[in-house]
């Protein structure tokens, strides 16, 4: 189980870097003057401790470069090769700028999420083996990358709660809401195509760690934020702490989401 | 050297005692924990109302398994150092100069076949005691079984010797692997997939594989 942690912050992490790069692609293309994006330092962060929790899962971490020699026939090898070009892209766009750019590192982002889910969606793991694997990774990556472009904004404008205010309702906050609702929409969906039962459960409690996150989460912040941008009262708690807390609150729900989705594996798959 | 070595696995002369884990457990020093032949349980049933009188179906019965050597091995096909592998001769067996310890090849094997070893932080599994092959002598397990439930040999000729029988249950479906298993049914055998089993699909004692 131990090793079940730190595949659970590889992929949480992963994914988020990942889901950053698309959506900073698809909503703000041309946003890129700035020679270190602060968040492309954020998503390189964010894979550097992805990188180190996945390494923590190897046995023996010294033969840790022949999983690069079996990337026909291994969904693993091809996962490291994916990781490897969207980290490469990654570091880039920390000096390159240009829209090109911004889309081939969008799309490795794609790639590397797509290449993910398929690690797990394995016929002997039957938990895991179904398109919840690829959609649940997606909606991480949408979900939990938006919740970090939008703590992005939020700390580059500490103090000018204006910005944040604005950034609050603004499109990240509507990726956020639909992503959660795309989730609820898997759960019927599940049903009418005769899942398993292991897999509702599954999803069931990826779901419900989520929505307590994010129901908790945007209570005590939007509920108070709003009334603040009608100008009804004010918070004792700034504005940026309250952003802080959604991130970390939202974050902890997906991990631990994400740690159910691992704990559910059956050693002898029967 | 046999080609293509599997096991034959006798359901109905089986009785649960593990000896051919012991043996095998011994032979190869594995650490606690590590069983690369395991012996799994399979039992349910429940009381029945026939007219007037309660009546019972219970069963229960015992498969002894380790590595099948399949045909189409799934753990060699995921792992991604290549450190698993098919021999010359049809075992399966893994390069510890390779292995990174992954444990991708035992979420990948249905058999749970491939096993962890703590030691050395890498994975391990049966290889058919080669050694004892090299020497024509039968492996470690098949030797100690008390009740002759295990056989091995070249799997066509364990085919044409015990001829090839339907999978049962609790194992997993054939098609995924092609296993070289030949299992003899128990009079009390359900049929692969079937949920009869006293936690629905699962084993009876998943805490001693």
């Amino acid at each position: 189980m131990e090793g079940f942690i730190s595949l659970t912050f590889f992929t949480v992490l992963g994914q988020t870097a990942a889901g950053m790069a698309i959506l900073s692609a698809v909503f703000e293309p041309r946003n890129d003057q700035q020679r270190y994006p602060f968040w492309v330092i954020v998503s390189l962060a964010l894979m550097v401790l992805g990188g180190i929790a996945s390494v923590t899962h190897l046995g023996y971490f010294l033969h840790s470069l022949y999983t690069l020699t079996n990337p026909f026939s291994s969904p693993l090898s091809q996962e490291i090769y994916s990781v490897g070009l969207f980290g490469g892209l990654l570091f880039l766009s920390l000096f390159i700028r240009g829209l090109w750019l911004r889309i081939l590192l969008a799309l490795s982002g794609v790639l590397m999420v797509y290449v993910m889910s398929n690690v797990y969606t394995i016929e002997t793991v039957t938990p895991w083996n179904s398109s919840i694997t690829l959609v649940s990774f997606f909606t991480t990556a949408i979900l939990i990358g938006a919740v970090f472009l939008f703590a992005v904004d939020t700390f580059k404008n500490k103090g000018n709660e204006e910005e944040i205010l604005a950034s609050l309702t603004g499109w990240k906050t509507i990726v956020i809401a639909l992503a959660f609702v795309a989730r609820i929409v898997l759960v019927p969906l599940q049903v009418i195509k005769a899942s398993t039962p292991v897999n509702t459960t599954l999803l069931d409690s990826q779901l419900t760690l989520t929505g307590v996150a994010v129901v908790l989460g945007f209570f005590l912040i939007f509920r108070n934020a709003l009334r603040e941008l009608n100008q009804k009262e004010t918070c004792s708690v700034p504005l940026f702490t309250r952003m802080v807390i959604l991130c970390l609150i939202l974050l902890a729900g997906e991990l631990c989401g994400r740690f159910l989705f691992f704990s559910r594996y059956i050693n002898f798959g029967m | 050297m046999i080609k293509n070595p599997a096991f034959y696995v006798n359901s109905e002369l089986c009785t649960g005692c593990k000896c051919c884990v012991i043996a095998c457990k011994d032979k190869h020093d594995l650490l606690d924990g590590v069983m690369w032949r395991r012996v799994i349980e399979y039992s349910g049933g429940e009381w029945l109302v026939t007219g007037n009188v309660f009546e019972q179906n219970v069963f229960a019965y015992y498969i002894s398994i380790s590595c099948n050597h399949c045909e189409n091995p799934l753990c060699v096909k995921g792992c991604p150092t290549k450190a698993m592998q098919k021999d010359e001769n049809g075992i399966v067996w893994v390069d510890q100069n390779r292995c990174v310890g992954c444990h991708y090849c035992e979420w990948n094997c249905p058999y749970g076949a491939p096993q962890y070893n703590e030691e050395l932080g890498r994975m391990s599994k049966c290889d058919f005691c080669r050694d004892n092959l090299a020497k024509d002598e039968p492996p470690a397990c098949v030797a100690a079984c008390p009740s002759r439930a295990l056989d091995f040999g070249g799997y066509e000729e364990l085919q044409k010797k015990y001829g090839k029988h339907a999978t049962i249950a609790p194992l997993p479906r054939p098609e995924m692997t092609t296993p070289h298993l030949i299992v003899e049914p128990n009079r009390h055998s359900k049929p692969q997939g079937s949920m009869a089993g006293t936690r629905g699909q699962l084993v009876s004692n998943p805490e001693e594989i």
